[in-house]
């Protein structure tokens, strides 16, 4: 049995000459809770789509469960194991809730009837209640039920906050955490919301301009990552060779604010070697490293 | 569960499009023929127009309101439902095929049993049997416009495919119009001078044109709708 639920190599897309991907990589292990972080139009959206075989790639390779979601055979027992939860929250207009249900439970040999009924009264579904009639924020959490009493190995949720009021999406993303710590269900959810992306992941990756900047578990990547401060009596000089290997720099009056993920050591070294500088080091948060990364060079 | 979403899909339309094309048709079949006038043909060249209409709304209705994949992306998107089910492309276009072919056979059968119960010339001189004859005819007819909506509902947004429809099966028929073919094989004659109500025989080359140009759409959809991005 392979280790990754999911698996991207080098994936290309482009669309109608703009380049969506450009050789991303991903890996999200079994059991973890991954956060898929970008700006719009990095290539989040692009990249679920061919995960879910709703687009294909125009090089690499993409595995899940150690099958290509890409072939129609393949692809649809696949999906058996996955839940779903596109951008669009839309389903039909003309069912009421408990007939969504009962149209998709023949679909999936391993319904959750526990997880449905727990559900349906965890987010205060009315069952009698049409579609169009629902609130978005109950679209939402229909959607999410529907993708969890699947019995899925594997959630797949494309902003599946997005809407939903600050109450709501707390009690969505409680709900994510119960499901990957009791069934250890993986999920991968792409996400603006960085505090609440930080509530709930265990391992990230952010991409941008269709790559991936960084990756790997979010613990790790706030302790390998400092901000450093370094404040010239003097004024800041105009040679930085001394911040060499820096993320990001930036400068603010008479200090330098330094993002560094790799040779924090070696740069604070060399700061305090100039003379009349002050250097102080902070942590840095997942919405710090995000904005610093996103930030223009 | 397919069939049965396919049908909640199509119910409402279905009802309106067959009560227009039963009107239509019992509408151009006109009045019996007085006594002594002859034995002219049942169905006349003056009915093709009204027949069109009645087989554009029969087969680009049908099509149009059968919801597909193209369709609910524009209309409520729940189309990344549908396709985040555990179903190949493959099952979800042939049964909303299916589904749409068995709708258009319902509306025939309707059409046709409302022409016998309503024009006495037809009932006078047309054998049920014939009235079969005529249905499977016109079927293979409004077969190869529902596979043209079909096809252009695979690749073109709502508004396009029905405008893409009626303008091919338009111009195909003026086409045929200029083109010396024989009865048996023009299209659209098998509906009125070339019909089994008139010949009493069956246009068996006609209807494996027919047969065998709805294939080739039908396939030529399948290809596109398995490859197609979302």
């Amino acid at each position: 049995m392979t280790e990754c639920a999911i698996e991207a190599v080098a994936l290309r897309k482009s669309f109608k000459g703009h380049e969506a991907l450009c050789g991303l990589n991903l890996t999200v292990p079994r059991g973890s809770v991954f956060g898929f972080l970008g700006r719009n139009g990095a290539g989040k959206t692009t990249t679920i789509k061919i995960l879910m075989g709703l687009a294909k790639a125009d090089h690499g390779a993409t595995r899940i469960f150690g099958i290509s979601p890409g072939d129609d055979n393949s692809g649809a027992l696949l999906r058996r194991r996955i839940g779903f939860v596109p951008e669009d929250k839309e389903l039909y207009p003309y069912m009421t809730v408990e007939e969504i249900i009962r149209f998709s439970r023949p679909f999936f040999p391993q319904w959750r009837d526990d997880l449905e009924r727990r559900y349906i009264k965890t987010f205060d579904l009315p069952p009698k209640k049409k579609i169009p009639d629902l609130s978005k924020g109950m679209r939402s959490k229909l959607m999410l039920l529907l993708a969890i009493a699947r019995g899925s190995e594997l959630l797949i949720l494309d902003e599946p906050t997005d809407g939903l009021d600050p109450v709501v999406a707390e009690e969505v993303l409680r709900e994510l955490i119960v499901l990957a710590a009791s069934d250890g269900t993986t999920i991968f959810f792409s996400s603006h919301q960085l505090a609440e992306v930080e509530q709930i992941a265990d391992r990230i990756t952010i991409i941008d301009q269709g790559r991936s900047i960084i990756s790997g578990e979010l613990e790790d990547l706030k302790q390998q990552y400092q901000r450093i401060k370094v404040v010239f009596a003097d004024g800041i000089p105009a040679d930085i060779r001394w911040a060499q290997g820096a993320d990001r720099i930036r400068n603010e009056g008479r200090m330098v604010s330094i993002l560094s993920g790799r040779n924090s050591e070696e740069i604070m070294a060399q700061a305090r070697a100039l003379p009349g500088t002050s250097v102080d080091t902070h942590p840095v948060t997942l919405r710090e490293l995000f904005l610093e990364l996103m930030r223009a060079d | 569960m397919l069939w049965k979403k396919g049908w909640y899909e199509t119910r409402t339309r279905l009802l309106i499009v067959l009560a227009v094309v039963v009107v239509i048709t019992v509408l151009t079949m006109g009045p019996p023929p007085p006594a002594g006038a002859g034995s002219g043909p049942l169905v006349g060249a003056t009915t093709i127009p009204a027949m069109l209409a009645a087989l554009l709304l029969a087969g680009a209705g049908v099509k149009t309101q059968l919801g597909g994949l193209q369709r609910s992306k524009g209309l409520h998107g729940s189309m990344y439902y549908t396709l985040s089910l555990p179903v190949k492309r493959t099952r979800l276009f042939n049964v909303r095929v299916s589904l749409g072919l068995a709708e258009t056979a319902g509306i025939l059968v309707l059409t046709w049993s409302a022409l016998w119960l309503v024009n006495p010339a037809i009932r006078l001189s047309a054998t049920p049997f014939d009235m079969f004859k005529q249905g499977v005819v016109t079927f293979f007819c409004v077969t190869v416009v529902y596979s043209l909506g079909v096809f252009f509902a695979a690749f073109l947004d709502d508004v396009y495919q029905h405008w893409a429809t009626i303008f091919t099966v338009v111009g195909t028929f003026v086409i045929l119009n200029r083109v010396p073919l024989p009865a048996s094989m023009h299209a659209f004659l098998v509906l009125s001078l070339a019909s089994p109500l008139n010949t009493h025989t069956m246009p068996w080359i006609a209807m494996a044109v027919l047969l065998g140009l709805s294939g080739m759409l039908l396939l030529i959809a399948l290809k596109i709708v398995r490859s197609l991005e979302y």
